[in-house]
């Protein structure tokens, strides 16, 4: 994990021109394709498993997390 | 027609907004547990660089008599019926761009179900660095919980629990078809944290509701990387995460989990999208949870949550553009209806599928 954290880090010394930025841009980049639909996935794991955390979404309690 | 109220609502506030989407998504298991959930969600630029975003849900519950296998708890502890339950959701946010390179944003967060009660606030500002190839962002969040228990007599007991969480984030662009980020998350949480419906059965027989500690803290760490293939149009996205918490003030470790997915988004064409997606999980405990109590130990739970186990989910969703109905409606510019499923199982016997469809304009 230390050496992931370091090449991470270095690796951000490169720059991408904004005329290079077509395929980052695409929407098969991105996770959620609905954008209501993130926090409806981040809520079923969280009811089903002790962890949590990686998530961007708001999200509080719920009777079913307990 | 109670499903279709949302969707007649999402399109009638859709004149005013400029993104709208509704979900409906269905779960099921084999524990007889089953959770229906409506999701509408609204953004609308209000003035110069501010949004407005508005998400619904609406969570129809009905699980067993006595706890299902998704942790909900039933109001009605030594009935034979199963519970049908309704839990409804708002979260209400403005975003609004300070500076070039800096955004930042406040939401609220308020769910209410027959026995619990939760609302959240959280702030996050972004900060776009290096020609917007580096995004740092840092979020923090209060919830304040009202866990309920429906006693006897039909009174209900209200027990308090805090969570402050921090939330730290960097996005990175790697290379013209690369993109990596690493989220650091912490959770420190206070109050009830047990259920208070769950019993557990000692050795000699006696029966007592569980007991946890009334501090846990939560530590995650999550490293993704995103590569676009621009030949075979698709790109890969891949994410770990290791997680960790301590409970009480002697900081007992409790959970220790690793998780790691793979999610594959395939260009079909000019208007369609396919997904698949594969995520493992194994999680330990390292503490206090055991199979079996005494009776004389500090703590004791039978909460599944906190037990060793592992699971898999896989699952696949197909997207596709509203490219004809743009031509049509002028004032519309976007659209996209998506179909998800996917299916999840842990070593514990205990399996589930989710169905979502969903629907989302641009206007």
């Amino acid at each position: 994990m230390k050496y992931l954290l370091v090449a991470f880090l270095l690796s951000s010394c490169a720059v991408v021109k904004p005329f290079e930025k077509e395929y980052l841009a695409s929407e098969l980049m991105e996770n959620e394709e609905n954008f209501g639909r993130q926090s409806l996935a981040g809520k079923f794991f969280s009811t089903q498993e002790g962890s949590t955390g990686g998530d961007a979404g708001l999200s509080g309690g719920c009777g079913c997390a307990k | 027609m109670r499903q279709i109220t949302p969707v007649l609502l999402a399109l009638s506030l859709g004149i005013c907004a400029d993104k709208v989407s509704y979900s409906l998504s269905h779960f099921a298991d084999n524990k007889k547990n089953t959770v229906v959930t409506s999701s509408l969600s609204v953004i609308k630029d209000i003035w110069n660089e501010t949004q407005i975003l508005l998400d619904f849900q609406w969570d129809q519950i009905k699980v067993p008599p006595i706890d299902g296998a998704t942790g909900a708890t039933s109001t009605y502890v030594n009935s034979n019926d199963f519970l049908n339950e309704h839990r409804i959701q708002l979260i209400f946010g403005l975003q609004h761009q300070l500076l070039p390179n800096i955004a930042s944003s406040l939401s609220y967060y308020n769910s209410q179900e027959n026995d619990y009660a939760s609302q959240a606030v959280a702030t996050e500002f972004k900060f776009s660095l290096a020609q917007d190839n580096t995004q740092i962002g840092v979020k923090g969040q209060y919830t304040y919980d009202e866990v309920g228990k429906v006693l006897a007599e039909g009174r209900q007991l209200n027990t308090p629990r805090e969570t402050y969480g921090v939330n730290l984030s960097i996005n990175q662009l790697l290379s013209p078809t690369t993109k990596g980020s690493l989220v650091l998350d912490h959770q420190y949480i206070k109050g009830k944290l047990s259920d208070p419906y769950r019993q557990i059965t000692f050795a000699d027989g006696r029966k007592s509701y569980e007991k946890v500690p009334n501090l846990r803290k939560r530590y995650a760490l999550t490293p993704m990387l995103k590569e676009f293939f621009p030949k075979l149009d698709m790109a890969v996205l891949l994410k770990y995460r290791y997680y960790f918490d301590l409970w009480g003030d002697a900081e007992l470790f409790g959970v220790e989990s690793n998780l790691g997915e793979v999610k594959i988004n395939k260009g079909i064409g000019k208007d369609w999208v396919l997904s698949l997606q594969y995520r493992m999980y194994q999680q330990k405990n390292r503490s206090f949870y055991k199979s079996a109590y005494t009776g004389k130990e500090d703590y004791y739970t039978n909460d599944y949550k906190l037990a060793n186990f592992s699971s898999k989910t896989y699952g696949a969703g197909l997207s596709y553009k509203l490219v004809e109905l743009k031509s049509l409606i002028s004032f519309l510019e976007f659209g996209t209806v998506d179909f998800d499923w996917f299916h999840y199982e842990n070593d514990m016997d205990f399996k589930g599928n989710v169905f979502e469809g969903g629907i989302t304009f641009s206007f």
